[in-house]
């Protein structure tokens, strides 16, 4: 799937911008690396157990716990992003955190972007400013996305 | 290094002073924190070492008790090993990794946070043991029983330390592993991957498959200590040996664990300052996967004396020496990189090749160490320890050298200084070579390793040995200066650092002007 920011112009002004973040292991890559984890895992403790060093097998389970969990999580994240939507006078903020969808409307008139670089060009955060209230963006996105994604929208924010 | 920009109207909300790096879950910051950590720890292992070499400077016993001179040598090992080799090119894979494959941050960043924290925790265990009564373990870093279930209270401290320490690798390795996997940038294929990134993945699946083997091996002398379990405790009916064969099967894995990353970190530089593609990627990557592989069908060469039946001692020479094919692959392959290359030897670049020449000569010892016959002299001796000080020292630490210089520009936007960086090179590649290479002899004359006292005719050797290792010691203040003047300020870096330079990592901005991007990276 696409990763990073992706423009679509929708009109002299308008326009969408969609954040992504990069899933590049496919399904079966996931099976094949969970499967092999599984087999070493059970091989070598088992084997111990055999000699007589049950104590490796839970510390084996457990382990392949977090591993199953890690793996979870990834899946359940994959189909996240964030899209902004400016259209007229308003900028609609939508995203997508696994199940959740939120959705936040802004008058593009007041809405300020914030970029925040913890040493210059590094570490950096955007955020999306109105009424005292910040929304953080990019969070699918590397320092220099970012600093791209606030480029873009300030030039699009601001009253037409 | 301090923050902010034009566009910041109003109040900065990033926790700032100490609470930044507490709860930090930002990549490099955290790469930045497992740096600065294995750095302290490397102060803190060293001192140990320097005692080790003042006592061993003369026969007889002169500054430390025989007891506290065991101590010093299994501390030394085991901070060394888990306190700073692994948490330093685990720091390198937390500011390296996302940035080489065009990735937001790690995986996980708040798990990322929390296999950092763990680290200190252990550390301040296994260096608190110093003020307990009965001291440190003395035990030696393989734990081996039945010493390690009898001793006192800071043997319980540091299984704890250790089990703490593999949850920290383990999660880190998720981390990694996930990251390598999933967060690529479009268009970067498991074969276009930069060699540091390939070696890391091999590596974090290493981690994976043994911390496990580790945890159980420290909890059944945990539980032979105190609940009553005989799994090693031969008054009980229990086995020893089957202690060694667990620990070497996490073992020897396990010193792969240190010199896979470092390959990797070679495999950056020299085709850098060499200024021509890496020779034989494919090679390098399958070459890395065979070690791998292959560590694990090993551990028997750490035990041929324990009384092993012919076939298990031949299975276990023929499948080490079989090492050295894959090893020698990436040797050949790192010398024909280098060869007709317009080459230029910056600090980075004079500790890789540094690397390649001395980390050959450890592979060599132990070439020599496989062959059964010969091991059963040489065990237990000086010459084990100058075989794991030549790959671990001019193979794992040169290589964290290599990358340090290499990457400081990127770290902190500024370059390090050049002439002291050639000074802490010469300083360390001959004075480490003082302090090494006689102990072959010393081995091969019949010393014993871990003894704080020896017989007459060991003296001028060791004494060598602890001249070169002062030396050592001393050289590595020079390193600490560079880092900090990096750090505080100096000529301003480039994105493009080195001419040569080729990867993700180089188009990032090292000082960044803002503004600079109109369009969005991708990978061709
Ligand atoms: C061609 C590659 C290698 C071969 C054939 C080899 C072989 C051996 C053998 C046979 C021993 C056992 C010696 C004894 O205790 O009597 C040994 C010990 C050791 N090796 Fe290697 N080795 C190789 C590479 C490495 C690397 C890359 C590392 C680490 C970065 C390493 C670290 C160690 C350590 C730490 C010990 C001593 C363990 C202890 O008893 O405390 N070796 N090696
Ligand atoms: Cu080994």
């Amino acid at each position: 799937m696409y990763g990073g920011i992706q423009i679509t112009q929708t009109g002299a002004v308008d326009c969408c911008i969609t954040a992504r973040p990069n899933c590049s292991l496919s399904r079966s890559g996931k099976i094949l690396v969970l499967a092999s984890f599984f087999l070493i895992l059970s091989v070598t403790a088992g084997v111990f157990a055999m000699m007589g060093a049950w104590p490796i097998l839970p510390f084996a389970g457990l382990e392949m716990l977090a591993v199953l969990l890690a793996f979870y999580q990834v899946s359940c994240h994959e189909r996240d992003y964030e899209r902004i939507t400016i259209e007229g006078n308003t900028l609609v903020l939508e995203r997508r955190d696994n199940v959740r969808v939120m959705r936040s409307e802004y008058n593009r008139c007041w809405a300020q972007v914030v970029l925040q670089c913890r040493s210059v060009g590094q570490q950096c955060r955007v955020a999306l400013r109105s009424h005292g209230a910040e929304q953080e963006l990019g969070r699918h996105l590397n320092d220099e996305q970012r600093t791209e994604l606030a480029h873009q929208l300030e030039r699009r924010l601001g009253c037409q | 290094m301090d923050a902010t920009h034009a566009h910041d109207h109003g109040h900065d909300h990033h926790p700032s002073g100490l609470m930044r790096w507490v709860k930090t879950t930002n990549h490099k910051d955290i790469g930045t924190l497992y740096l600065w950590f294995a750095l302290i720890m490397f102060f803190f292992a060293g001192s140990l070492a320097m005692m080790i070499r003042a006592e061993l400077f003369e026969p007889g016993m002169q500054f430390v008790h025989p007891e506290f001179f065991n101590q010093l040598t299994t501390m030394h090992g085991l901070i060394m090993i888990f306190g700073v080799i692994m948490p330093a090119f685990t720091g390198f894979a937390n500011w390296q990794v996302p940035l080489m494959i065009g990735a937001p941050d790690m995986a996980f960043p708040r798990m990322n946070n929390w296999s950092f924290w763990l680290l200190p925790v252990a550390a301040i265990f296994l260096i608190g043991e110093f003020f307990l009564p009965g001291g440190a373990v003395a035990g030696g870093w393989t734990m081996y029983p039945p010493l390690f279930i009898q001793g006192g209270v800071s043997y319980d401290l540091t299984i704890f330390a250790v089990h703490i320490m593999g949850a920290s690798s383990i999660m880190g390795s998720i981390n990694i592993i996930t990251t390598i996997l999933n967060m690529r940038a479009p268009g970067m294929t498991m074969m276009k991957m930069p060699m540091f990134v390939w070696t890391w993945l091999i590596t974090a699946y290493l981690l994976i498959a043994t911390m496990p083997v580790l945890a159980g091996a420290v909890t059944m002398l945990l539980t032979d200590r105190h609940f009553g379990t005989h799994f090693f405790n031969a008054a009980g009916g229990g086995d020893p040996v089957m202690f060694q064969h667990i620990f070497w099967f996490f073992g020897h894995p396990e010193v792969y664990i240190l010199i896979l990353p470092a390959f990797g970190i070679i495999s950056q530089i020299i085709p850098t300052f060499a200024r021509k593609p890496l020779f034989g990627y494919a090679s390098m990557v399958y070459a890395t996967g065979s070690i791998a592989i292959l560590s694990f069908i090993v551990w028997g060469h750490h035990m041929f004396t324990v009384g092993m039946p012919a076939a298990g001692q031949l299975f276990f020479m023929y499948s080490t020496m079989l090492i050295a094919v894959p090893t020698g692959v990436k040797v050949f392959n790192w010398v024909a990189t280098m060869w007709k290359g317009s080459m230029t030897f910056e600090t980075p670049m004079l500790f890789a090749v540094a690397f390649v020449c001395l980390f050959t000569m450890g592979g060599f010892s132990g070439l020599v160490l496989a062959i059964t016959p010969v091991d059963i002299q040489l065990q237990d001796t000086y010459y084990v320890v100058a075989h794991f000080h030549y790959v671990l020292v001019s193979g794992a630490l040169f290589s964290i050298f290599a990358g340090a210089y290499y990457w400081l520009p990127k770290w902190t936007g500024h370059m390090y200084d050049e002439k002291l960086g050639k000074l802490h090179f010469w300083l360390s590649v001959i004075s480490m070579n003082i302090l090494f290479f006689p102990m072959h002899f010393l081995g091969l004359a019949g010393m014993p390793r871990r003894v704080p006292d020896y017989a007459l005719q060991f003296t001028q050797f060791n004494q060598i040995a602890s001249i070169g290792g002062f030396i050592f010691g001393a050289s590595q203040l020079i390193f600490l200066i560079v880092v900090l003047k990096a750090v505080r300020g100096g000529a301003k870096a480039t994105d493009k650092v080195w001419e040569g330079a080729e990867g993700l990592e180089w188009t990032v901005p090292s000082p960044a002007p803002y503004h600079t991007f109109e369009t969005a990276p991708m990978v061709k």
